[in-house]
Order: structure tokens, then sequence, then C-alpha cells
């Protein structure tokens, strides 16, 4: 019984496929509430994001990472993937919310997975600039062009800081060559 | 041999791009090419830090707004369809069918654990009957009238429930003792309702939260003819809508049988079980329950 609700689903145990709905169900709808503009997109982009979960969980590695942040990457993937259909252009809430989207105190995370609080940490370890872009890009979905749009700063700027600081993050959290492409489109 | 992504500054480029704009149907087919070319081993490592980032972002904090009822239900429909597609597997068997049901109705060998009695404190059968059925029969009253409404909700079930034979009694006699000598199993006994199928029925329910699993026993519980009816399990869950108890399995009662025991095969997870039940339903089980003959309750907090 110690074997992971994804490692059950790939195994063919049917019953895991609907663990998986009590085990990650309101992590998966907080994500897609922070990334599409409305619930009923919302609802879509859930049941679209389980039936990806459910087809990957094969995929899954517990020496490259928890399921949760599994779980999060093939639903971030799959969000982007509608936004940029949708030719997203605004965010759910007001922008008095997105200014006060932020970071978690890494210090007060009882709750959150082992890599979502090095995450933290070292995010918080960035310059102010590129924590900025980062917290735009991810936390608020926005692409890189609105990033330039909304920072007023050259494209090819906002990709350099992006990247520099995803690998930045990704070397403060002290993994090395984790996570391959497990979640493969 | 597996290579890094960093050596390559385009791959780079195309994984970022993935990880934040997603990519179009030319750069996704650049990707694909590039990844084939060589063994990555950190190809989704940009993808893996920005979920760690938005985990690490109040997003879990937020984990306490649940998600609307009615899509819970789509998506525990569309898990069904999902679990009833899966290829057979024998790790799935047990677990995933929750109609195959086992029959332990044979005779134990004299080396089999004892039955466990019921304790001292325990009502009489007689004065359980009007306690329980009174007590539960309004919520089941209540809950029949919006069944019928809501049955487009009830989590579908597999069709074709064939029971079949089970293991020899002794396997799941000594199965069941196992349980029961797990720590934190609960056991609780039957209390009958009036249905003629209940006439001196005795016996427990024996769950272990932790492993999801568990055992029905039952001495005197009328055998019944499948093609006519079987018996079927619900579990209440504390923490699920009461009008939508969870599916345990249907059954059946071989003739001539002192006692049987019946695995129990939950069809969803089991959080905070409030109550055990036992109906009569038509051949191959009930996706709604009429609710019309109920055998034998055995409501958890009464233990």
């Amino acid at each position: 019984m110690t074997d992971s609700v994804l490692a059950r689903v790939a195994q063919g145990d049917a019953r895991a496929v609907h663990e998986c709905i009590d085990q990650f169900g309101s992590l998966i709808w907080s994500i897609a509430r922070r990334l599409t503009r409305t619930r009923a997109d919302a609802e879509d982009a859930v049941q679209e994001i389980f039936t990806d979960v459910w087809r990957s969980a094969g995929r899954f590695d517990p020496n490259q990472g928890s399921e949760k942040v599994f779980v999060a990457t093939i639903a971030r993937r799959r969000l982007i993937d509608r936004m940029r259909r949708a030719a997203h252009q605004a965010r759910t809430e007001s922008t008095d919310d997105i200014d006060s989207l932020g970071w978690a105190d890494p210090g007060n995370s009882a709750e959150v997975c082992a890599e979502a609080s090095a995450a933290a940490r070292a995010v918080m370890q960035l310059r102010p600039e590129q924590r900025q872009v980062l917290e735009l890009g991810i936390l608020q979905g926005l692409s890189h062009s609105e990033i330039a749009d909304v920072l007023q700063m050259p494209l090819g700027t906002v990709k350099t800081m992006m990247r520099r600081g995803l690998i930045q993050v990704r070397e403060l959290m002290g993994i090395q060559n984790a996570a391959s492409d497990g979640v493969r489109s | 041999m597996s290579n890094s992504v960093m050596q390559n500054p385009r791959l780079v480029e195309l994984l970022v791009q993935r990880a934040v704009d997603g990519l179009n149907s030319s750069e996704r087919a650049e990707l694909k090419q590039l990844l084939s070319e060589e063994k990555y081993v950190d190809a989704g490592r940009f993808e893996y830090t920005a979920a760690a980032l938005l985990l690490a972002s109040d997003v879990e904090n937020h984990e306490h707004e649940e998600m609307p009822y009615s899509l819970r239900e789509r998506l525990m429909a569309q898990a069904d369809t999902v679990a009833a597609s899966m290829p057979p597997s024998a790790s799935r068997q047990s677990a995933a069918q929750p109609r195959v049901i086992s029959i332990a109705g044979r005779s134990r060998s004299p080396t089999a654990a004892p039955a466990v009695s019921a304790p001292p404190a325990q009502k009489s059968s007689a004065s359980r009957k009007s306690s329980s059925w009174g007590g539960r029969a309004g919520w089941f009253a209540a809950a029949a009238s919006v069944l019928i409404a809501l049955a487009g909700w009830w989590p579908r079930l597999q069709s074709g429930g064939a029971a079949v034979e089970a293991p020899v009694a002794s396997t799941l006699e000594q199965e069941r003792q196992q349980l029961l000598a797990q720590q934190g199993v609960m056991r609780r006994t039957w209390q009958t309702t009036q249905d003629p199928a209940a006439s001196g029925v005795t016996g427990d329910v024996v769950w272990d939260q932790r492993t999801q699993n568990g055992y029905l026993r039952f001495r005197g519980l009328q055998a019944n003819n499948a093609n006519e009816m079987q018996y079927q399990l619900w579990i209440f869950d504390g923490t699920r809508d009461e009008r939508y108890p969870v599916d345990g399995g249907v059954f059946d009662v071989p003739p001539g049988q002192g006692e049987v025991i019946i695995p129990i095969t939950a069809k969803l997870q089991i959080r905070n079980p409030a109550m055990f039940a036992v109906t009569i339903e038509k051949p191959g089980g009930s996706v709604v329950s009429s609710r019309d003959r109920i055998v034998v309750l055995a409501p958890v907090a009464a233990g």
C-alpha cells in the first residue's frame, strides 16, 4: 500500500483513478482558477488536466520529484496551451488582485511540499526585477511578450531574465538533473 | 551517454518557451527533433522548476477552495470511463471492480479463526430494530425523493457485474482476522431492519481506513437467487453528500451457508466512514438504490 496513487493508476488500479480526484482535485482547481479567466474555463481545464494526469501517470518517477509537482507541471502545461489557444489577454483577477499575488513565506509553509519550500526560498534570493519577471510569467501566466509590455522591457531582456531566473532557482533548489522530460507531449 | 540540455542554447530557449509561453506547432516540432537527437536527462527541468515555483506561491494555501460539486461529479464520471477502459491486470482486479464479489460460504476448516463475538454491551437484535431503522428512515426517505432527479450524477457503475466465486472460506476468514489484528481497524456489528431477509441476521463489518480494505460477515442472511435479486453494500462517507453513498459491491449468498464473508470493494475512497448499509437490489445491482429493502445497517458512531 506504499505505492503512490499515480503509480497505482499506471498499474491499472481503477480505484486510484478516482483517488486522484480526491488527492489532487483542490490543487488542480486552485491552479486552474489562477490561470484561467472564468470559472467555466477553469472547470473545462480541470477536466482536461485530469485526463492528462491519468494518461501520464506512468511517467511519474518518485526519484525525480513529488507527485504534487508532477501534477502541477501537467496542469501548467495544459493551462498554458489553453491560454495560448484563446489568445489570452486578460487575467481572471483584477489588477489589485494581481499585485497581491506573490511567493509564500518559505518559513510558514508547513503544508507546502519540499520542492515548493525550496523554490520559495530560492526565488527570494533573486534580484527583485528578476523575481518580478518570474512572478508575472509563472504565477500570473503572462507570456514573454506580455511581460515585456507590462514592464516596458525589451522582449529579449525578458526572455533572458526568465531563463536565468529559472536556472538560478533550480540551482538554488539544489536539484541536479532531476525531472527529465517526464511529461513529454 | 546522457547530456544536459544546457549544452544546447536553442534547446534551452525552446524549453523555457514551453515552460512559460507554450509552443506553436513548428516550435513543438523543432523541440521534438532536438530532443530526439540526444538523450537528455533534464529536458523537463524548466517546466518542473516553474511548477515548483507555482506551488511556492500561495496556490497551495488556497487549496481549501473546493472545486464545485458539479465539476467533481463530472470528474468522477470521467474517471469511471477511464477506469472501465483500463486493460485487465492482476493488480487491478481486487480494487477496480466494485461488483466483483467473493463468497466465502463454504465450511470453514477447523483451524480457521473463530468468529468474533459481539461485545457484551451490544443490544439485542430485536431492540436494535426500532432504534436503528427509525433513526435512519428519515435520512433514506428524504434521500429517496431526490435520487431520481439526480440519478445522472451518480457515479456510473461498470456494467455486467457478475459475482465470482471466492477463494476458500478459510482464506477469507484468515484475511479478515489478520486485518482485525491491525491497529486502528474498526469493527461494527450489524443492526437489522424489519426486512424479511434480515430476520435473525448477525455479523459485523470490519474496515481498515488506512488500507481501505474490509470484510462483511453474516450469519443467517437469506440465500438469494442471483437471477432475481442481489445484495449490495453502500458506504456512507461523512465527507460526501449523504444522498450518494459509495457503492461497496454486489454480492450473493448461496443456500446452505452458515456464515459468509464478503470482501468490501469500495468504488471510491472512503474518507470518513459514517455507516455501512446492505440493500437488496435487482440483479447486477443498482446505480441508484431505491432503498426499498434495507437489510442491515452498521453506523460507525454506534460502535
